[in-house]
């Protein structure tokens, strides 16, 4: 059995200079937006009729591990796209 | 993409270390690469606002949504509208369980990430963690620094909505500005209180009965005048008005009409029947229709808002008057904020009263139409504007504040100074006597509209004198007569019944021509005590 850990997308994207207050929310926000990002992401990859039985993102994503390969690389690819595509967001800030 | 507006703000060119190969993460690895990647990030991001990073983030979100095939963006849609936590509870399920081996920046023992609120049952966030005091409300606040509800002195309880509570406080903190959650509906510290010990005396005694000379409702209408009464008071006219010389001599069977509205200053006042005859009649003088004058005032705010947001983002204003070059500005910018709310959130009749400016600046007003048949207003009730708010400051923590209690920081919001004024009848006003009306000397007959005896700003005024002052206005046809002379000829009546009633040992009262009854019983005959009005602009 794995141990739950916190994925903390602050870190993960290198955000470290929001005040106390304003890192809950921020963080909440943006963990928001990386898995409506990966729910994209499979969603791409999955058969339309499989969707279309998938009520919420955890269905989605057991779905996803039955049904794509290497899921943890493709997940893996996604969440640096993210992070790739944030950064390039913030630089033609 | 980020709004463009964003740009100035954050001239940044970001630099990001390369992610080390992902392997799991010791103690150890945290406390070197973790703070060197702090450390640099600190120095890349340093001035990125909250609001662009989630911005940023939406960003990317949005534009995946753009190339992905429709169907599929419909199914992805619909699955990440789901609530926050449970959209993140999928990516934590991948993280934990289906994928396990995705090795990120974790939360360890010297970093902790900021966990995910469990979804909480219901009814155990309703469980007040804490209860705030404004006033003499009781506002319960749960474990997460959010209103519940609010409980009000007589027991009355008003919830909130979760959902739109915590939007707001989200707002506060991205913005890092206050955010009005709601206005409470009590009475400020500041109310000014009006009560007072009324004992009978022969100059001012107690009125049982109506006098006999007034008039019936038959009888002023024939005479071409119409009162449309309050629920809290009525107004009788004695015939002694009508004479020659008096205020209502020319409404005596000449073919003018005069309507009298008695205001209980209620804001369901605009679909009262009783009042809708008047009111229409009265809202084609104005320029704007109710909805226009809300629309005219909030962007009137909003204008000032980003004036106020352009000098503290300047700071000059902040170090000119506080000496201090970024000291709070949350108060001033809660006093506009509170005044925007209002606006935001008046109902018809309240915007009705607010356009007159009636039952506050004003305690009378005096309207002429084409027809040069005019309508006076005339507030008999108690008015005041909601003293206490709650707000999110810009932390995100819940917080009352009193209106009135606001420090004046900037040249853009004025707190007002009181925030009740009682315009009932009392008992004690009855039989006025001109010694009670000190003239203000610092107002002159050249300065445009001026009150001498002061009916004029926040401050009681009776509807006795103030009817008389709303009368004197009048000069027939298009003439208008203007403040000071109102005020000054309303004062000759009050001293030439005064003149009567005591050269006669108390007993001749037929010069106070305007009587109200009064709500615990009884009535008076009209009197009005000293308060000074500011000069303010004209009213009609």
């Amino acid at each position: 059995m794995k141990q739950l850990l916190g994925f903390d997308p602050l870190l993960f994207l290198g955000i470290t200079n929001l005040k106390l207050a304003e890192k809950s929310i921020v963080s909440q926000k943006l963990l928001d937006r990386i898995s409506q990002y990966l729910t994209i992401r499979i969603t791409e990859l999955l058969p339309e009729d499989d969707l279309k039985n998938i009520d919420d993102p955890q269905q989605l994503f057991s779905l996803a591990k039955e049904k794509l390969p290497n899921l943890d690389s493709k997940i893996k690819t996604f969440l640096e796209d993210f992070k790739k595509e944030f950064n390039n967001n913030l630089t033609q800030i | 993409m980020i709004e463009r507006a964003e740009a100035d703000k954050t001239k940044l060119r970001l630099e990001f270390p390369p992610i080390p190969k992902p392997r799991k993460i010791t103690e150890g690895d945290i406390g070197i690469a973790v703070k060197d990647v702090i450390r640099k990030a600190q120095e890349q991001r340093d001035g990125v606002s909250a609001s662009a990073l989630v911005q940023s983030a939406d960003a990317v979100v949005t534009d995946r949504l753009k190339e992905t095939l429709p169907e599929k963006a419909r199914h992805a849609l619909r699955l990440s509208a789901q609530k926050a936590v449970l959209a993140a509870s999928g990516l934590y399920l991948l993280l934990s369980s289906g994928c396990g081996n995705i090795e990120m920046p974790f939360s360890g023992s010297s970093h902790k990430a900021e966990p995910i609120p469990p979804s909480v049952p219901l009814k155990q966030q309703e469980n007040a963690a804490r209860q705030l005091m404004a006033g003499n409300v009781r506002v319960e606040v749960d474990r997460e620094g959010l209103p519940v509800e609010y409980i009000l002195s007589d027991g009355k309880r008003v919830s909130f909505d979760r959902e739109e509570v915590k939007k707001l406080r989200e707002k506060a903190i991205l913005s890092q500005e206050p955010e009005i959650i709601t206005m409470l509906p009590v009475e400020g510290a500041n109310s000014k209180s009006s009560e007072s010990q009324y004992k009978p005396s022969p100059e001012h005694p107690k009125v049982t009965e109506l006098p006999e000379d007034v008039l019936s409702e038959e009888e002023l209408g024939k005479r071409g005048v119409k009162i449309i009464q309050a629920d809290n008071t009525s107004l009788f006219i004695r015939d002694g008005a009508f004479v020659e010389g008096s205020p209502l001599a020319d409404f005596n069977n000449t073919g003018r009409k005069l309507t009298i509205v008695l205001l209980n200053n209620n804001s369901a006042v605009v679909d009262d029947p009783k009042y809708r005859e008047s009111i229409e009649a009265i809202i084609p003088y104005k320029v704007l229709t109710l909805e226009n004058y809300r629309a005219y005032q909030i962007f009137t705010r909003e204008k000032i808002l980003g004036w106020e947001r352009e000098d503290i983002k300047e700071g000059k204003k902040r170090a000119l008057l506080n000496n201090e070059i970024f000291p709070n500005h949350d108060d001033d910018l809660l006093g506009l904020k509170i005044y925007l709310y209002r606006y935001q959130n008046m109902t018809e009749g309240e915007l009705f009263l607010d356009q007159l400016d009636l039952g506050w600046n004003a305690g009378g007003v005096y309207l002429k139409g084409v027809n040069l048949n005019p309508t006076i207003l005339i507030s008999v009730g108690k008015t005041y504007i909601p003293d206490l708010f709650l707000y999110f400051d810009s932390s995100g923590k819940i917080k009352a504040a009193s209106f009135s209690s606001l420090p004046k920081v900037s040249g853009y919001f004025d707190p007002p100074t009181t925030t009740s004024i009682n315009h009932n009848p009392k008992a004690e006003e009855t039989h006025p006597d001109p010694k009670d009306f000190p003239i203000n000397p610092k107002v002159t007959p050249n300065q445009a509209s001026s009150y001498p005896y002061g009916s004029y700003g926040t401050t009681r005024q009776k509807p006795g004198f103030i009817l008389r002052h709303e009368i004197s206005h009048d000069k027939g046809g298009m003439k208008i007569r203007e403040e000071y002379d109102t005020d000054m000829k309303a004062m000759e009546g009050i001293k030439s019944a005064w003149e009567k009633w005591a050269n006669s040992g108390f007993t001749d009262n037929s010069g106070f021509y305007f009587v109200f009854s009064l709500q615990e019983g009884g009535y008076m005959l009209t009197k009005n005590n000293s308060s000074f009005g500011s000069s303010s602009p004209d009213k009609l």
